[in-house]
């Protein structure tokens, strides 16, 4: 098995403890950090259709990420000031009123594994601050909305029109336990995802 | 009408004959964690605080003053799990005015002991404890990178959580025992089944093998689509699962099952009935579906419940009383024809 193979199988398999240096051996035997990310994102992208698919759970996933985050950690100085590799920036937070995080974490986890740099504004976010992240970013290409009780489902309508009448060629993402397709559709998101998987297939559709 | 609430929804409990469709919240009052926190060891105070671990609750708004842990203030992680036992500090049951708790619910949400059963709900099953400590995101990572310290903490919480069940019984006398342990979301479960049967379930069963001991029927509760642990909660000694949401196929499950288990909830807390917009037309059509469907099979007490976004009981009331009185009025509506 090749080097940047060994590095997709650990990131699938979410060996956090071994992929640090297994993308060193690669880097060390030649191969190209952008080979090595693309096929970290690759493997990102089967861990997410395995996801939403029920094959693997959230456990899974979630160390995945967290293996393909410390194959990144050796990366970066390689790649530094190397931005063509990104495909852009998303915010990310959970609507105004809304204290829940660990739907708006996964995602973050998984977008970020499909090649976005992300600004996590935290949960209880403001419409507006949605708006003033969007400024304050460069390359901005994505804003993504989580919401997880139906009492913040108002707010996350008004998060959704906020940045849209602010940003109208914005895109928006949005999901959360009591969001449906429907109700994305009512109230003027770009696009909705079920699951942290299908939500990193769904961002780079949007900016496609 | 010849069984009181009480006896009524009890029968439903234990298989036998009812005379309508028992409704969670009018048939039986509830105690410990569900309309309150419960004892403060567990959920923190009323109003949010610390617990006896040492966690920090909140209690926004837009979870009807639900106390969640708040955010990014947990005390272990996947990594230190191995740690756990300089780490976590268990509250001592010996130093708590377990009277004085039981006097302040009951002048809040006096229960009629004559004519309701009583539940007591018992906040952090082993899972919600695991991810209170360190956060679900963590909590989860452990059970996959440290399944053996995460099994020797839970093990260590189901000691202390049967110690807590000998107090419970002790003090609130309930004839129910809710194991709080969220396990699932709107569409699947948080862990394989693998993982829960290795790691949860024989802690669950424990736990409510104690209570049973004790002389408290064990229920338990968890959101979401947890279809696929049917048999496994059934095997764990539950009699009761709680809530129950539409997501899972109800009618399904109770054509199979529901001789061996209640399933309590139906209602659609999730979809349009819950929406803090929902009209009461639709909410009401709602506790109809649940009889008309859920109410023809064995094994079915409705529960209903909406979110309302504020601390105001008098808020929460006026949204939660027609719920409860049209689903009284409905099911003895059936049961008279």
């Amino acid at each position: 098995m090749s080097k940047i193979e060994e590095v997709k199988v650990l990131v699938e398999t979410g060996k956090s403890k071994k992929v640090a240096a297994a993308v060193q051996e690669a880097l060390d035997a030649g191969d190209k950090a952008q080979d090595i990310l693309d096929a970290m994102i690759a493997s990102m992208g089967v861990v997410g259709d395995k996801f939403s698919s029920g094959e693997i759970f959230v456990p899974e996933m979630l160390i995945a990420a967290k293996a393909m985050s410390k194959g990144v950690e050796v990366l970066k100085p390689v790649m530094a000031g190397d931005v063509s590799n990104s495909l852009g920036t998303c915010i990310i937070g959970t609507v105004a009123g809304d204290l829940h995080d660990i739907g708006k974490n996964l995602v973050t986890m998984m977008i970020e594994s499909a090649g976005f740099d992300m600004v996590d504004l935290g949960v209880d976010v403001p419409a507006e601050r949605f708006v003033e992240a969007v400024k304050e970013n460069d390359n901005v290409v994505l804003v993504a909305c989580s919401g997880l009780l139906t009492t913040t489902m108002p707010a996350l309508k008004e998060a959704v029109q906020t940045v849209k009448a602010a940003l109208p060629d914005m895109k928006v993402l949005v999901g959360g336990a009591p969001v449906t397709q429907a109700y994305a559709d009512e109230i003027g998101a770009d696009g909705y995802a079920t699951d942290a998987g299908s939500a990193a297939v769904k961002a780079k559709e949007l900016i496609a | 009408m010849a069984l009181t609430p009480k006896e009524n929804y009890l029968n439903a409990i234990n298989h036998k004959e009812t005379e309508w469709t028992p409704v969670h919240l009018a048939d039986c009052g509830v105690l410990g964690f569900g309309a309150l926190p419960g004892p403060w060891i567990e959920k923190g105070p009323l109003g949010g605080g610390y617990d006896g671990f040492g966690i920090r609750w909140i209690t926004p708004a837009s979870g009807g003053g639900a106390p969640i842990p708040a955010p990014n203030e947990h005390i272990m992680d996947a990594d230190t799990i191995v740690d756990w036992k300089s780490i976590v500090k268990f509250p001592d049951l010996e130093a708590v005015d377990w009277q004085e708790m039981v006097n302040a619910e009951l002048s809040m949400m006096p229960v009629d002991r004559t004519v309701q059963a009583i539940e007591f709900g018992c906040g952090n099953g082993v899972f919600e404890r695991l991810a209170a400590l360190m956060g679900f995101e963590e909590a989860l990572m452990a059970l996959a990178e440290e399944p053996e310290a995460c099994n020797e903490l839970m093990t260590a919480i189901t000691d202390y959580k049967i110690e807590f069940a000998k107090k419970v019984k002790q003090y609130y006398n309930p004839d129910l025992f809710t194991n709080y342990d969220d396990i699932a979301t709107e569409r699947g479960l948080f862990m394989s089944p693998t993982v829960y049967r290795e790691l949860i379930k024989p802690h669950h069963k424990r736990l409510n093998d104690a209570v049973r001991e004790l002389g408290m029927i064990p229920v338990q509760h968890t959101c979401g689509y947890c279809e696929p642990l049917i048999e496994d909660i059934i095997e764990t000694g539950a009699a009761v699962w709680t809530s129950v949401q539409p997501t899972n196929d109800i009618v399904g499950m109770q054509k199979k099952y529901g001789d061996k288990i209640i399933l309590m909830g139906g209602f659609d807390t999730n979809g349009a009935p819950g929406a803090p917009d929902a009209t009461l037309e639709t909410r009401i059509a709602e506790i109809h579906r649940c009889f008309d469907e859920y109410g023809q099979q064995p094994g079915f007490i409705f529960f209903g419940h909406v979110l309302v976004n504020s601390l105001d009981p008098a808020e929460m009331g006026a949204q939660m009383m027609p719920i409860i009185q049209e689903a009284v009025r409905y099911s003895h509506q059936l049961a008279t024809k």
